[in-house]
């Protein structure tokens, strides 16, 4: 093997990972300090404000202060998998960023086209499906191995609410696939691109109930009965320090991925909004690139505020209506949303 | 060049700290209670949180419903002899470092009720950091208590010095002194660096 095949295969991913890694990690802590206080500000306080201007070095402090807590092990518990459940939680919210593009691809003078893109996988949203399925190994593990009868309600809680709730966002999902017409994620923003609408307007049942689940699947609320604060603390009872931090930030990550995905399926991804992408990229390249992340960035920021204003208004739902929501209400609407939109793409869209 | 204590030399553009304090700085800006009130005092812990006081301007408003999370127990209320030994077993489940805020009466010395059936006083039980006195303390109280115990985590030795001086040293007040602090040394250093003292006013 020379040189250059080492670095296409395991030198160029790794760069580009390490440089979509820092951002996503910025950003994941930065939801934290963001939600907190436009938390504050739905309540008329003020939120962290002291640590820092504006509070900004908030989620630092709460990073490093975790980090240095005791890491306990509690004696009932099942070592091995207690300490790894954490992993299983983090890793795929963080996975699942690899096949997200970010931008339109950039060409260099010389031709090569550079895209925005760890891994431009062509089922890129199945892959994120089957992680998102994956993370819940991580509540399930917690639940088990704690030895403490309050994290295994939460786990089997979350296990039937997972369940639940994958099926109506599977669904919603394959909608959007119906009418791009790839499972890739750049292929369904030029889809939309091409069309002129984004998929908000021709799947606007798929838009409502994958935000539905999207909200059930981050085990947020009004869906947060894994959690449940109040009642059965949560499957991370038992976990201190950096364990804790771990769900915490895989909790965020998730939402930012959520927030991601239904950015580039149904608010036209990296899509510069009332612009001809086309021409404009024609004539600057690189400020469309720099233009569309941005308006990516901003369109996601939309979904994340969105989440954080359920956060705000709703109560927490009881265990046998939520449930319900996911079997008896969700799931016929994105049935019935799947043949609409075959119906919509045979005669309308074709 | 700076001299250095143990003889090494270094740039002036080179500061040094000690990394305790970026982590004391972490952990005292980030202390999470415990969702734990006991009794009345705990109304006055809710108000805290809420929109008019407002605990989380100090970072504080992250109520962690189980002991493994959390770093501060505030022990909201009257403790009965029933409560205690839970009391200490939560303050064990807690990880290190850990804190307790005593509040009110009840929590500082059993309160009204000397009988029984109470406890007389947290520190029976457990090692308290701060004691917050009223019945109930007032939501001002209780911030006053976090600010202090910030302070004690930012300098032990403050509980050490005699009340204002310590504090003093560490972060000197501008306009208005509190009651405690009209102390002739403290207002002869406030003179010392050009201001003037009048009854408490801190004066250019």
């Amino acid at each position: 093997m020379d040189f250059a095949t080492i670095m296409q295969y395991a030198g160029w991913p790794l760069i580009k990972i390490v440089i979509l890694l820092i951002p996503v990690f910025t950003v994941v802590a930065y939801m934290v300090w963001f939600e907190r206080r436009l938390l504050a500000f739905f309540q008329s306080r003020l939120g962290p404000n002291r640590v820092g201007p504006l509070g900004l070095i908030q989620p630092i402090a709460d990073g490093l202060k975790l980090f240095l807590k005791e890491d306990l092990v509690p004696m009932n518990s099942r070592p091995f998998l207690f300490k790894i459940a954490p992993i299983f939680a983090f890793f795929p919210a963080f996975v699942g960023f690899a096949i997200v593009s970010w931008a339109l691809p950039w060409v260099t003078p010389s031709g090569k086209v550079h895209p925005f893109v760890v891994a431009d996988v062509d089922l890129g949203i199945l892959f994120v499906l089957a992680l998102s399925s994956l993370s819940i190994f991580g509540i399930i593990l917690a639940g088990w191995s704690s030895g403490s009868k309050y994290p295994l309600f939460g786990s089997l809680r979350s296990a039937s609410q997972m369940l639940a709730y994958e099926v109506p966002m599977t669904l919603s999902v394959v909608a959007v696939v119906l009418l791009a017409g790839s499972f890739r994620l750049s292929d369904i923003v030029a889809a939309q691109e091409k069309l002129g609408w984004y998929y908000l307007f021709p799947g606007i049942l798929a838009f409502g109930v994958y935000l539905v689940s999207a909200v059930a699947e981050s085990n947020r609320v009004p869906f947060d009965l894994p959690e449940g604060e109040s009642e059965i603390i949560g499957f991370h009872t038992e976990y201190s320090g950096m364990r804790f931090a771990w769900y915490f930030v895989g909790e965020y990550a998730n939402v930012t991925l959520i927030s991601v995905l239904g950015t580039t399926m149904f608010l036209g991804g990296y899509d510069i909004p009332f612009v001809n992408d086309a021409a404009l990229y024609a004539a600057h390249p690189e400020l469309t690139s720099v233009l569309g992340v941005c308006a990516f960035a901003a369109k996601a920021a939309l979904f994340a505020v969105f989440f954080i204003w359920i956060r705000a208004t709703w109560p927490r739902y009881r265990y046998d209506q939520l449930l319900k929501i996911g079997w008896i209400v969700l799931l016929p609407i994105a049935l019935a949303n799947l043949v609409l939109v075959a119906l919509l793409k045979l005669w309308l869209l074709r | 060049m700076n001299p250095d204590p143990n003889g090494a030399s270094y740039p002036s553009w080179v500061g040094l700290a000690k990394v305790d304090t970026l982590f004391d700085y972490c952990r005292r800006n980030s202390l999470w209670p415990m969702t734990f009130g006991l009794a009345c005092c705990a109304i006055e812990m809710i108000c805290t949180s809420c929109s008019r006081y407002d605990i989380a301007r100090f970072g504080s408003e992250v109520f962690r419903p189980s002991p493994r999370q959390s770093d501060v127990m505030i022990i909201a209320g009257t403790i009965s002899m029933k409560m205690a030994p839970i009391v200490r077993r939560l303050y064990d489940q807690m990880p290190d470092p850990k804190w307790v805020i005593a509040m009110g009466s009840c929590a500082i010395k059993g309160g009204p009720y000397d009988d029984y059936a109470v406890l007389q006083g947290a520190g029976l039980v457990v090692p308290v950091d701060i004691y917050v006195s009223g019945c109930p303390p007032r939501p001002e109280a209780l911030l006053y208590a976090l600010m202090k115990l910030q302070d004690k985590i930012r300098n032990p030795e403050v509980v050490k010095a005699p009340y204002g001086k310590a504090v003093l040293k560490e972060r000197p007040t501008k306009g208005w002194m509190a009651k405690g602090e009209e102390l002739p040394e403290v207002v002869a250093k406030y003179e010392e660096a050009g201001n003037t003292v009048q009854s408490g006013q801190i004066l250019k």
